[in-house]
């Protein structure tokens, strides 16, 4: 039962010299039982390591503990060759407790031991791809995968050259990402590399599959960039990049020494291409996503910019600014209803914006050509050219001299994308990239799409905003007189500021006209409010007014006409107004004031005055009432001013007041003509309280004249009339 | 730098006297493979003359695991450094140190840096550099300690069971039952595998000529690890050194021969 136990036993001294062997371990060992059996120790049956293990750990063990359970040794043959063995040993003792001999059992752990290899191979393996996911966590870039795994692959692996690429968008090229190779003379970089089924890259890409090339020269049909070097790799290993079923790229790797792949490198091999995939795809999403939020933003700083109110070219600029560079280099817009020429335009570089213009400007290609702006604007498509050869230069323009600017200029990717407005084609955003590196590609169309109709809409308001703003301000300077009349016997002047800022009239109204009978008209007259309904309602009154006045019946019985007309016009309640009609052979002053601050006269004698005769209620208060009217016959040279209270009408002050300050005022001026002295008088009286009213000054003056003797042609050639508005000046002159 | 607190070294390195407080020191370092216990049978021998003092380096026994440093522990130098520590954090004066294997470098190292600490030295089994170089012979090759370190990655997967023995109680050797604990002869694997590393690829030839304290080389008959060549180098090169060659056979005469290891010990002092 000794001899032939399914196990290895023998006994030996304390020291380990054999005593006794069976036959089992004769076999295992291959020794013979004279060469054993007093013979030899125990350790020398093991490794050179082993027996320092035995020496140092097993012996101190065995003599303190007494026993040994399952040591792994490693048995050497009498032929030299290996068996891994497992070891039980049992120290038997005398009565005394010496330690007698030992009993020690070998069984033969060939299956174990590299059951047990593999195990350690593999959880290698597993540590090697978990730092290597733990690594791909961190990295958001496809050029922080290729570092990582190309270093990964030169340290861990071995390899003398590793290159990762990625599919081009067009699907039928490699574009490299980093390329690695342990010495020069192994081929260097490279950028692109069509993608040719023929290849073992091809092959690989296509049915997503490793390819492992082992022991050859790997320049025959491997890697063609590999091809050009000067040290053939004697293995290669082709991986792609699988994502959802699909291949997104390839990692490469070539060795010029070891010329095989050991099953657990393959494995590994596999299972880290799979990772450098998923780090890729992971990578792609963070940068698709950050792009896609860093482009929703842009389109809402586009919109931002635009809400302001600013005319059509303004606008048009404002919106190339926003574009150049963030998603351009440079880019035109161009309206061929308003010219040839980009209606706006902005390049990365401002000194380059004037020879492309021209260029621009000279190119005239059109909608036959494929690519132009011109076809863009014909069929509403947008035009992509994601690399521009540079024979299409020479599609726009032969001149050498233009060719060689454009050369310089060099645009290398365009997207000409059509504007539209109101459901119809106005024109066309060019966006072209010149040097910064970046391309246009068909998966950016979505968005340069939606850049466009915000450029289209934000024009089109533009536009139309323009319109309103010409057709209000046409509308506005009908309303008030655009000349005043002549007449070498008087002299008329007139100051007009509208109470908001962003109108040209307001309530405030004044006139002055000539009638039949050698009379002069002139009125002022306040309508209550100052916007645009005022305005409305003072358009009406001023025309009425004129009307009545035509008929001849003077003053008093206008502004009572006036009075119940206004009834008819919604909101004209309240209004004030203060009519005068000068006879200009006499100096007669007829007036009727309803509601209105009385006219103040200023005469070279006297100290200013205000007339308080003649007055009604404001208008539509009294309609049936007694029109009122009053008459006064004017010095030589004297003025008749008529005011609103916006001039002169303070909070804190009482009206009386404020026309007493007036009249003080006035007559600090003395005989100074009142042209001379109107705008300081106005922002005097402004300079305090911010203007919130229509402020509303005519003053007709009196010129000297000899009796018999006539002034010719003293014609006041220009009567200036200065509406002051914040805004806009409308100066009018009448010659 | 600033010496540890001497409650940190000790628990650092398991620190454990026994004999007369007041005696003269007698420090013991274990060896290359297992710790202090292997001082077992030869260490409470002096117990009745001086003060005893055992240790476990980092990494075995029931020293601190946590205050390995792969750094400090790179060459011996770092486990020399704790010697000295030990050494200076207990107070201890006209020590006589005894170590064995590796750790006879280690004493070797340690009496060159602070030779005031040290009066003598005990080294059983000493071997300045395992592997051959030219006429030296240190007995091994490269391979031969590739091989070491694949037999202890090799052991560590049975490493559990086996190395750690819960000893109830050995009915043969009823003294050793309390004695031993589970971490007898269990070293974290990774740090015995740097500690091999360490001890095998050391070259210590040039520190012997700088031991100025007496020293003992104790020689066994027939050490596979420290062959009787290299004990006589080690004599041959430490000046005022004696060397004696045991009966005992193996590496380990405080394990397999303490009588005699005692003996020759004690003829020493």
């Amino acid at each position: 039962m000794f001899e032939h136990a399914p196990c290895g036993l023998l006994v030996t001294e304390p020291d380990g010299r054999i005593l006794t062997v069976n036959a089992t371990l004769l076999g295992m060992t291959g020794y013979d039982r004279a060469a054993l059996e007093g013979a030899r120790r125990f350790d020398e049956l093991l490794t050179p390591g082993g027996r320092i293990f035995h020496e140092t750990h097993l012996r101190p063990l065995l003599e303190l503990q007494g026993h040994l359970r399952e040591i792994a040794v490693e048995l050497v043959r009498a032929d030299g060759g290996r068996l891994p063995a497992l070891l039980n040993a049992v120290v038997a003792r005398d009565p005394d407790g010496a330690a007698s001999y030992v009993q020690i059992v070998l069984m033969d752990a060939t299956e174990r031991h590299s059951y047990e290899r593999e195990l350690v191979v593999a959880s290698r393996r597993i540590e090697r791809l978990q730092r290597v996911t733990a690594a791909f966590a961190a990295i958001l870039d496809a050029h922080g995968v290729a570092r990582e795994a190309l270093g990964e692959l030169v340290d861990g692996v071995k390899a003398d050259y590793g290159a990762l690429a990625l599919v081009g968008h067009a699907f039928d090229e490699l574009e490299a990402v980093d390329v690695v190779a342990a010495s020069p003379e192994l081929a260097g970089g490279w950028q692109r590399l069509p993608l040719d089924e023929a290849t073992a890259l091809g092959r690989a890409l296509r049915a997503g599959a490793p390819i492992f090339l082992e022991g050859g020269d790997g320049r025959e049909e491997g890697l063609p960039p590999l091809a050009r070097s000067q040290v053939p790799a004697t293995r290669l290993a082709v991986l792609p990049l699988v994502v959802e079923g699909r291949s997104i790229g390839v990692l490469c790797l070539a060795s010029c020494t070891q010329s095989a792949f050991p099953e657990d490198e393959r494995l590994f091999l596999v299972s880290f291409a799979r990772l450098c995939a998923q780090a890729l795809e992971r990578g792609r999403l963070h940068e698709a996503t950050a792009l896609a939020a860093r482009r929703a933003g842009f389109l809402s700083e586009l919109s931002h910019a635009l809400e302001e109110a600013v005319g059509f070219a303004e606008r048009a600029q404002t919106l190339v600014d926003l574009l150049v560079p963030e998603i351009a280099d440079f880019a035109t817009v161009e309206i061929p209803a308003r010219g040839a020429r980009p209606v706006a335009a902005s390049h990365r570089d401002p000194e380059l914006l004037v020879p492309l213009l021209d260029l621009r400007e000279r190119a005239n290609v059109g909608a036959d050509k494929p690519h132009s702006m011109a076809r863009a604007r014909a069929t509403g498509e947008a035009q992509l050219l994601v690399d521009i050869p540079e024979e299409l230069y020479e599609v726009y323009d032969q001149d050498e001299q233009q060719l060689a600017l454009l050369r310089r200029l060099a645009p290398r990717s365009y997207v000409g994308l059509p504007l539209n407005a109101r459901g119809e084609l106005v024109g066309s955003l060019m966006l072209v990239m010149t040097t910064s590196g970046r391309r246009f590609s068909p998966a950016d169309l979505q968005f340069y799409g939606a850049v466009a109709d915000r450029v289209g809409v934000a024009l089109e308001n533009a536009r139309l905003y323009e319109h309103e703003r010409d057709v209000a301000h046409r509308l506005q300077v009908s309303l008030l007189p655009t000349s005043l009349p002549e007449d070498a016997r008087v002299r008329t002047c007139a100051r007009y500021r509208p109470g908001v800022v962003a109108m040209e009239i307001g309530g405030d109204w004044y006139d002055a006209f000539l009638l039949p009978g050698d009379r002069l008209g002139f009125v002022v007259g306040d309508v209550v409010g100052h916007q645009m309904d005022a305005a409305i309602v003072m358009g009406q009154l001023r025309t009425a007014l004129r009307a009545f006045a035509l008929d001849g019946a003077g003053p008093g019985s206008a502004v009572a006409r006036l009075s119940r007309f206004s009834l008819s016009v919604p909101d004209a309640l309240c209004t004030t107004v203060v009519y005068a009609e000068l006879e200009l052979a006499t100096q007669t002053l007829r007036w009727s004031s309803a509601g209105h601050l009385p006219p103040i006269v200023l005469s070279p004698a006297l100290a200013p005055c205000a007339l308080w005769d003649g007055r009604t209620p404001p208008l539509g208060a009294t309609p049936d009432a007694p029109p009122a009217e009053a008459t006064v016959v004017l010095a030589d040279g004297a003025s008749v001013v008529l005011v609103t209270d916006g001039l002169i009408e303070r909070r804190d002050a009482p009206l009386d007041e404020c026309i007493q300050d007036l009249l003080a005022r006035l007559a600090a001026y003395g005989t100074t003509p009142f042209e001379e002295f109107a705008d300081d008088l106005i922002s005097a009286l402004l300079e305090k309280t911010p203007q919130t009213d229509d402020v509303c000054v005519l003053a007709v003056s009196l010129q000297p004249t000899t009796v018999g003797e006539v002034v010719e042609s003293v014609r006041a050639s220009v009567v200036p009339v200065r509406h002051g508005a914040a805004q806009s000046a409308l100066a009018v002159v009448t010659a | 730098m600033e010496l540890p607190a001497l409650t940190d070294v000790s628990r650092r390195n398991n620190v454990v006297e026994l004999g007369r407080p007041d005696g003269r020191p007698l420090l013991f370092a274990h060896g290359f493979g297992c710790d202090q216990t292997m001082w077992h049978d030869v260490a409470p021998a002096f117990a009745e003359d001086f003060r005893v003092i055992l240790f476990d380096h980092v990494g075995a026994g029931g020293s601190d695991l946590a205050a390995y440093d792969p750094d400090r522990y790179r060459s011996l130098d770092g486990y020399a450094d704790d010697v000295v520590e030990i050494c200076r954090a207990l107070e201890l004066e006209r020590t006589v140190f005894v170590g064995h294997s590796v750790s006879a470098m280690i004493g070797v190292l340690a009496a060159v840096r602070a030779p005031d600490l040290f009066a003598k030295l005990v080294l059983i089994g000493p071997s300045p550099r395992y592997t051959d170089d030219g006429a030296y012979v240190g007995g091994f090759s490269e391979e031969d300690i590739d091989g070491l370190l694949r037999t202890l990655d090799d052991n560590y997967l049975g490493w559990a069971s086996s190395m750690a023995p819960v000893i109830m109680g050995n009915a043969d050797r009823p003294a050793l039952g309390q004695r031993l604990t589970e971490s007898f002869c269990r070293t974290d694997p990774a740090i015995a595998r740097d500690f091999a590393q360490v001890t095998f690829r050391s070259d210590n030839r040039d520190d012997l000529p700088h031991v100025s304290v007496p020293t003992l080389v104790l020689q066994c008959s027939d050490d596979p690890i420290a062959p009787l060549a290299v004990g006589t180098y080690v004599h041959e090169h430490i000046p005022h050194s004696t060397l004696v060659v045991l009966r005992a056979t193996g590496h380990c005469p405080n394990v397999s021969a303490p009588a005699e290891t005692i003996a020759a010990i004690r003829s020493f002092l």
